[in-house]
């Protein structure tokens, strides 16, 4: 941003002339409108947010502590519900499928950035391409969880044609306990990769051009200008993409809802929906509310990194 | 520019490159034109077993009418509408309010107040799932668009906060200071100064917390059950088990859910990719 | 349906509506314990119900009170492909053995003899609901549903060895977890598989013009020495405790209750008025059904009613793994025990 800072206007409001005599009440008003129009403009968004937003967090992590099915009394029953969560079989399976999510959503902005280079080129056709190339990311996940679905169908999806085409028995992905989650992943990454390939274009076209004729006449090329010259300028976008990756990955849900409801038996499932499979189905919101605070634990980690790299670029000046 | 430009390389070489971009291209929509094939299937190809060859004819029109006819489509459209459209006016109108009041008054404890928007933004929803749900019910709004409406309404406010803070952060002091020496109040400034510079942020906002809150899946799914109050989403999703293996139907549903969000990305793609970029690149 | 089935129990409490269309037998239970459900006893001597509804009304009481209305019920089966079953030359089997070999002359014919669609889990349940009916009797049925008997028990290990049977020979629909339970209707539909365990929706979910060639007939007797039970899910109508319009609650439901009205609203949704005298006698199926029901040693509801929530979601993810892998039959079973002794404290 390259707006000159200065002081803030607030430090010469009390050089602004003073306020015309009129009624008491508006006089107030004006004396005390550079503090309370603030306050005014925020009551209602920080109310919103904070009665919808961060109490439930805080009250999500105190039923958390009680045994309870969602109407009923609730008892207090301190951890136990995360003593019940480290020894659940299920927990295991979700983490690990959290993990497999995590490792390979990083694919995202691998792929994201080669077809970001790929596409990088002045063609006349080039902006329509880019938009076709966009379009998985306004694409809802239950939409696409649809279309792979059938993508997959052991019977009749293209899948399985191609499998028949190649005369290989078709392989049922979403009832298979070992691909399913592979599975998933594709699709989700499809809309992932689109994202993080709207995000390295913008990079790439904001490249220092002097930097980069600069390296080309030192003889770089291909590979090494990449390296040295193009991707530190990336680092920013890099960091960026990565994170919100890392984030959507945990946050997966739509899919696994629409594509599998976390199974086979339980296979495909993670820890988000494995804690609405508890509070809806099983009716334990203690026990939903434990999950759900592990994962709220996990990704406080990511949401950190990132509140942390925001506010020092803010402080740095934009 | 990187990489080097296509166009100062051999013949050989720029085809080549044109000739892997449409196959990369096709091969990116090959399930987008899967569903658009379907879509104009008639029913009998797939129950001849023609799933994926030509369709016999083009049947866009009546697989259209039978999506209508045989499901309350038209209601979750309608609904989808409704949950969008005052989601993204609320939100703009109270993201704006917030924004200027981080963004220009020195207020104690801002920096506070802008990390919970942020970090509110990205916190897993399933942590809010059950005191929501909750709330909505004792509200009286369960099952109803307004609980919708509410939720996505407070949870985007942390999302369009930080985007419009940065806009307004870098708009000139000496513009609000000029028009206070005139005898402008504070509102005055931020309707008549404000509102009109951060137009262009303000559509590319509303384009993408159109495509967030009509994409939604998974509060829909916990705040409302009953057709009446159901979006796009959910409804098709119900709707995949009612038709059975009717995949035109299906597809032409969710082609048809899919319309808004992409026809509104093509109008505004410029604010679209300036508005979800903003903050990622520089820095 | 299961975003329903979490949110009446906030809105009886938060916002009670003056009638509540409900699940009767133990799921009615977790709300009458609670009080949340007027009393309704008088109800059925007033309007001359005690009489039609008699069949149901255990299904509604605790204790000696009522607190429903029984509405419909639904009775469970095979349903068939006719051309199928002609074209192999086998007749509706009335035995465990006469089942086991019309599916292997099914299956010799190129068809799969049982479809079914996992992934919404309940479906399955069925199969497991009446091997133990039939093998064990409702009494232990229903004891296990209590959380009483054990899921390690020698008569439980005995019914996934029978079911285990079909599954190992390869009789079930391949990938069953890939299909939900409607996904499976087609295969039968089409003829690409001859049977499905499972409700009336398999009607209603085909057009009309297939119904002819979609027969039914009662799960076959295992052993005959055990008293024949089915499997029949009775729905009903309340008046929450905190209505506020009570005596128009009443009347409505009295209304409600007439003969014509109450055939009307459950053969909208093809499943059976709760009434004896109800004419069903245009409707071949409905008849066919009703006398299930009426002939019934006994009666269960559904495996995800009679059993705790909990205990059902696990037990039937349980079924869902044990139909993919037989072998981890004991493996299962072993998770189901632990799930109950932990839910049944």
């Amino acid at each position: 941003m390259n707006a000159p800072r200065t002081e803030g206007w607030e430090g010469r409001l009390s050089a602004a002339p003073p306020p015309a005599r009129r009624l008491g009440g508006l006089r107030v008003w004006q004396n005390n409108q550079a503090w309370l129009t603030p306050l005014l403009l925020l009551v209602l968004p920080v109310g919103l947010f904070g009665l919808l937003i961060i109490t439930p967090i805080v009250q999500s992590i105190w039923i958390s502590f009680y045994d309870w099915d969602g109407t009923g009394p609730a008892t207090w029953v301190g951890l136990s519900n995360y003593a019940e969560l480290f020894s659940d079989p299920q927990f295991y399976t979700s983490l690990k499928n959290n993990v497999i999510w995590l490792v390979l959503f990083l694919l995202a902005p691998v792929f994201g950035l080669a077809l970001a280079l790929f596409l990088n080129q002045a063609l006349p056709e080039m902006r329509l391409v880019k938009s076709i190339f966009f379009i998985p990311l306004v694409l809802a996940h239950v939409i696409i969880g649809v279309v792979f679905t059938w993508f997959y169908d052991p019977t009749f999806g293209l899948l399985a044609i191609l499998f028949n085409w190649l005369g290989l028995e078709p392989l049922a992905i979403l009832s298979d306990e070992h691909f399913v989650t592979f599975g998933i992943i594709a699709a989700a990454l499809w809309s992932q990769i689109a994202f993080c390939l709207v995000l390295f274009l913008a990079g790439l076209s904001q490249l220092d051009q002097e930097l980069i004729a600069a390296g080309r006449m030192d003889g770089a090329a291909g590979w090494s200008l990449l390296r040295h010259i193009v991707l530190p300028q990336l680092r920013s976008v890099s960091f960026v993409a990565s994170i919100i990756t890392v984030i959507m990955s945990l946050r997966n849900f739509d899919m696994i809802a629409v594509m599998t409801q976390g199974g086979p038996y339980g296979s495909s499932t993670v820890l988000a929906y494995q804690m609405y499979d508890a509070t809806i189905f099983s009716y334990r919101a203690g026990y939903g509310a434990a999950i759900a605070t592990v994962l709220f634990a996990i990704m406080s980690v990511y949401i950190a990194w990132f509140l942390w790299h925001t506010l020092r670029r803010e402080a740095r000046g934009g | 520019m990187y990489p080097a430009p296509i166009q100062e390389r051999p013949r050989a070489v720029r085809i080549g490159y044109r000739v892997s971009l449409y196959a990369a291209m096709l091969l990116w929509m090959t399930p987008l034109i899967a569903i658009m094939m379907t879509a104009i299937r008639p029913q009998a190809d797939l129950l001849a077993g023609n799933y994926w060859r030509l369709p016999s004819h083009f049947a866009l029109f009546e697989n259209y009418r039978e999506v209508f006819a045989t499901s309350p489509m038209g209601v979750f459209f309608l609904n989808s509408v409704v949950i969008t459209g005052v989601t993204v006016i609320a939100v703009l109108v109270l993201s704006t309010m917030a924004a200027v009041a981080l963004a220009k008054y020195p207020l104690p404890g801002r920096t506070l107040l802008f990390a919970m928007f942020i970090g509110g933004n990205f916190v897993p929803y399933q942590i809010l799932m059950i005191p929501v749900r909750d709330l909505v019910l004792q509200l009286g709004l369960y099952d109803t668009v307004w609980g919708l409406i509410l939720f996505h309404t407070a949870f985007q406010i942390g999302f369009a906060t930080l985007f419009l803070r940065n806009f307004i952060a870098a708009l000139p002091n000496e513009l609000f200071e000029a028009a206070r020496l005139e005898g402008a109040s504070e509102f005055q400034i931020l309707r008549k100064i404000i509102v009109p510079l951060l137009r262009p942020a303000l559509a590319g906002l509303a384009v993408l917390i159109f495509t967030f809150v009509w994409n939604d899946y998974f509060w829909a799914l916990v705040l409302v059950q009953s057709d009446a109050a159901k979006p796009l989403t959910l409804g098709l999703a119900g709707l995949k088990g009612e038709w059975l293996t009717a995949w035109n139907l299906i597809s032409a549903g969710a082609l048809f859910a899919a319309l808004p969000p992409v026809a509104l990305f093509f109008l505004m793609q410029k604010h679209f990719v300036a508005g979800l970029t903003a903050g990622a690149v520089r820095g | 349906m299961e975003s329903y089935k979490t949110s009446i129990r906030n809105f009886l409490v938060t916002n009670p509506p003056d009638v509540a269309f409900w699940f009767t037998g133990a799921r009615m239970k977790t709300f009458t314990k609670r009080g949340l459900f007027d009393d309704m006893s008088g109800f059925f001597a007033e309007n001359n119900l005690t009489d039609v509804m008699k069949p149901w009304l255990p299904a509604v009481s605790e204790g000696d009170k009522q607190y429903m209305m029984p509405t419909n019920f639904t009775t469970w089966g095979f349903f068939y492909n006719k051309q199928v079953f002609e074209k192999v030359g086998v007749a509706p089997p009335a035995t465990w053995d006469e089942l086991m070999a019309a599916a292997a002359k099914i299956k010799a014919a190129g068809v799969t003899p049982f479809t079914i669609g996992t992934r919404d889990l309940w479906a399955n349940a069925l199969w497991f609901d009446y091997l133990d009916m039939r093998m064990n009797g409702l009494d232990f049925h229903m004891q296990l549903m209590d959380g009483k008997a054990s899921y390690t028990d020698p008569r439980v290990k005995a019914v996934f060895a029978k079911w285990g049977e079909p599954i190992g020979k390869g009789y079930f629909l391949d990938n069953a977890s890939s299909y939900g339970w409607q996904e499976a209707i087609p295969f039968l539909a089409q003829g690409k598989a001859a049977m499905y365990l499972l409700g009336p929706y398999v009607l209603t979910s085909l057009p009309a013009e297939v119904h002819g060639n979609i027969g039914f007939f009662p799960f076959p007797v295992i052993d005959p020495s055990v008293p024949k039970a089915e499997e029949i899910s009775v729905n009903g109508v309340t008046i929450p405790s905190g209505a506020k319009n009570k005596p128009l609650a009443r009347s409505f439901l009295a209304f409600l209750a007439q003969p014509d009205n109450l055939k009307a609203f459950a053969l909208g949704g093809a499943v059976l008025p709760a009434r004896t005298d109800v004419d069903v006698s245009g409707d071949a199926f409905a008849q066919s059904q009703m006398a299930l029901a009426k002939n019934a040693q006994g009666s269960a509801q559904f495996y995800d009613r009679d059993t705790d929530p909990e205990m059902a979601q696990v037990g039937m993810k349980g079924f869902q793994e044990f139909l993919a892998n037989p072998k981890r039959s004991d493996a299962v079973l072993d998770r189901l025990e632990a799930a109950r002794q932990r839910i049944f404290k």
